[in-house]
């Protein structure tokens, strides 16, 4: 296989062009030996197809596979039916329970930051594990909530009736009004479920919500949606430093997380700080964020979530818009 | 037509990749078919300068590259799905980046054996990428899923090829 | 044996029903509540930070994620009789129904199935059909033998009726995350520490 891809030079040439326009931008040889490592390491791209229908999924160590549409995926797909799995859920807002008790997840915090304490030696160290646990949700909330805000609307609700077939829309429509509607609609709703976890989301989406490209919008969206997300209101302030340029800030008077955990020692903010920089961070706005307690009159819990941007961001910024 | 696609990591590795071909629809020419990492690999840096692009589609398909392309959706002013960014022998290479910045991407053959070059068609190929974006979202909704992992799931690899069929291979 | 059963049903009939509009109300109208995709999203990030930090020795996992759970229980049986100002069950048929319609329900916002007594009513199941511990979480391949995913909440009713001088083992036998037809928690009173001092005590 491998020599017959040298057998066409002419656009291997081409493609070296490609590659050193690559090298050039990035100034990074690394970077281009991967890229030409991926084809070495890489020649069975040409897996026979018969292998595919009993695929076990991507093999990074093999690399793609080929399948024929028409018959073995089918076959994959119902052999693998019967099993659990993420993707069988749905990422309807609705689809799962939409509340538990502030208790629960106070009593779950709490055992958070012993644990953190437990395993730390200083207290940086556990500063930093409420951090990481606080950024490996950040990460899944930027992509969550912009992925669910493309939704058009009141889609959603057409949603749990499409996908509750014409047995659940008649129940819906004669008990409209109706006093037993919420019984109605509640049983067509657990009927459904099995159905609608299949059903996804972005048939129901005509156009993807913008990437948010300028510092602002992002820091829009962390004081917007993501607070209103997790505290069920916007923060109370975004606010520029005068005093430096990379820095903003998203002030809140009344933060609901940490006022469960009396303690002086350990700012249990920054769990909080972990998840702005990694609904940030991934979003391609690399910064820091540190907590402060800036008590004010009325709110003696006020804290202060201080964002620096890295320099590449502003010089970004500078350059695009 | 056949089609390779793969979704790249922060780091320029992928965390998957697929080829879609079927016996109607011939499949890559074996001299191709090696190729397509290097091809889609190339097409990387192109993605990463229409990131930050206002319109990435309409500079896109305002370009000298457009009369291939004639793209429905131009006027919309989404920037999650990147339309058809480079072309190389026939071939078409479309992008779509996720809100996290994860490159998808895909390299669309012709039907024949190249003489004529691919056509894309916008609406049908965003929509398989905005379902393949939503299996992504979910993947990552797993608290075990590390990001910029290769996607291992053989649920994934058979929903995704299952999409392929219902958008891509018509 | 069947005047036992009948003894049981008979004293758990009454409350039955209410206690479950009781759990309701307390839930609807007397509960503060907090998005529930971030307490999922929280303890996804608790777990797989352990299996990192115990390098995947799940069995670890298991028992830490017990202890912890072990820990709120303790602490988390004063809100409950403080909220709900239930008297002493006397039987453990009771206790089973007010786990499933009121501790959880108030908790988490869910209502196990109670289900498959022992021989001599000394154990039972809770079927979770719901389990907002677990939501979007599928194993990876190297767990799903051992992980016991959603062990805290073993802890927690372990500690929780501890204080209630019912000394009890709770784990899973089943869990849906592993490919088991449904997600089962078995609680086996060993004894009732009636006139005992509570540890650390004296």
């Amino acid at each position: 296989m491998l020599t017959e891809a040298w057998n066409f030079p002419k656009s291997f040439t081409f493609l070296l062009l490609k590659l050193q326009r690559a090298s050039a931008k990035h100034n990074n040889t690394n970077l281009v030996l991967y890229r030409m490592s991926h084809k070495i390491i890489n020649p069975s791209t040409s897996v026979a197809p018969a292998n595919a229908a009993g695929s076990t999924g991507y093999d990074y160590t093999i690399g793609p596979q080929q399948t024929l549409p028409n018959t073995s995926a089918q076959s994959v797909a119902s052999t693998l039916a019967g099993t659990r799995s993420v993707y069988h859920e749905s990422l309807h807002p609705g689809a799962h329970g939409s509340h538990v008790s502030v208790a629960a997840y106070a009593f779950l915090f709490q055992e958070m930051v012993s644990q953190a304490r437990n395993a730390s030696k200083t207290v940086s160290e556990i500063e930093l594990r409420l951090h990481r646990h606080g950024y490996h949700i950040g990460l899944r909330l930027l992509e969550l909530l912009k992925f669910r805000s493309s939704v058009t609307p009141g889609s959603g609700r057409s949603f749990f009736h499409k996908a509750g077939g014409p047995a659940a829309a008649t129940a819906g429509d004669a008990a409209s009004g109706a006093g037993n509607a919420s019984g109605a609609v509640g049983a067509s709703g657990a009927s459904s479920l099995g159905n609608a976890q299949d059903e996804s989301l972005a048939s129901n989406i005509t156009t993807m919500k913008r990437r948010d490209l300028r510092l602002l919008e992002v820091l829009q969206f962390v004081h917007g949606p993501v607070w209103r997300y997790l505290f069920d209101r916007a923060s109370d302030d975004l606010v520029k430093s005068s005093e430096r340029e990379n820095e903003y800030m998203i002030i809140d008077n009344t933060p609901s997380i940490t006022r469960f955990i009396s303690s002086t020692n350990v700012q249990c903010d920054f769990f909080v700080c972990g998840i702005i920089e990694g609904v940030l961070d991934l979003a391609s706005f690399p910064c820091t964020v540190t907590a402060h307690s800036v008590p004010e009159d009325k709110f003696n819990r006020r804290v202060v979530f201080v964002i620096r941007f890295d320099q590449e961001v502003l010089e970004r910024e500078a350059l695009r818009f | 037509m056949p089609c390779y696609f793969a979704i790249i990591g922060a780091r320029d590795n992928p965390i998957y990749e697929a080829e879609f071909t079927s016996q109607q629809l011939n499949s890559f020419p074996p001299e191709l078919k090696e190729l397509n990492p290097f091809i889609l690999h190339a097409s990387l840096d192109i993605i990463e300068d229409l990131q930050w692009q206002v319109n990435p589609q309409s500079i896109n398909s305002g370009g000298g590259s457009g009369g291939f392309l004639r793209s429905r959706h131009s006027n919309n002013n989404g920037n999650c799905y990147l339309g058809k960014i480079d072309h190389f022998y026939g071939l078409a290479i479309t992008g779509y980046l996720s809100y996290g910045n994860m490159k998808f991407v895909m390299i669309h053959s012709s039907n024949g054996n190249g003489s004529t070059p691919a056509q894309v068609e916008d609406g049908s190929v965003k929509n398989f990428y905005q379902e393949v974006h939503e299996l992504f979202v979910k993947t990552l909704m797993n608290p075990f899923y590390k990001l910029n992992d290769p996607i291992t799931s053989p649920v994934f690899d058979s929903k995704v090829r299952t999409l392929a069929r219902r958008y891509l291979l018509k | 044996m069947s005047a036992n059963s009948a003894s049981i049903s008979a004293s758990s009939a009454g409350p039955k029903k209410s206690l479950k509009t009781f759990g309701d109300d307390i839930w609807k109208n007397k509960t503060a509540k907090i998005n529930a995709e971030l307490f999922t999203l929280t303890y996804g990030s608790i777990v797989s930070q352990l299996c990192t930090d115990f390098e995947r020795d799940f069995k670890k996992v298991n028992s830490q994620l017990y202890a912890m759970g072990y820990n709120i229980g303790v602490r988390l049986i004063e809100d409950f009789l403080a909220r709900t100002a239930l008297p002493r069950c006397d039987s453990l048929a009771q206790t089973s129904e007010v786990i499933s319609k009121c501790a959880f329900k108030i908790f988490l916002n869910v209502t196990p199935q109670v289900g498959n007594w022992s021989n001599n009513k000394d154990a039972f199941s809770l079927f979770l059909d719901e389990n907002p511990l677990s939501d979007f979480v599928e194993l990876p391949m190297d767990a799903a033998k051992e992980l016991w995913y959603s062990n805290i909440l073993c802890g927690v009713l372990r500690g929780a009726l501890e204080m209630v001088q019912m000394d009890c083992d709770v784990w899973f036998v089943n869990d849906v995350l592993r490919g088991g037809q449904s997600t089962e928690m078995r609680v086996k009173l060993n004894r009732i520490m009636k006139d005992e001092i509570p540890a650390g005590e004296d």
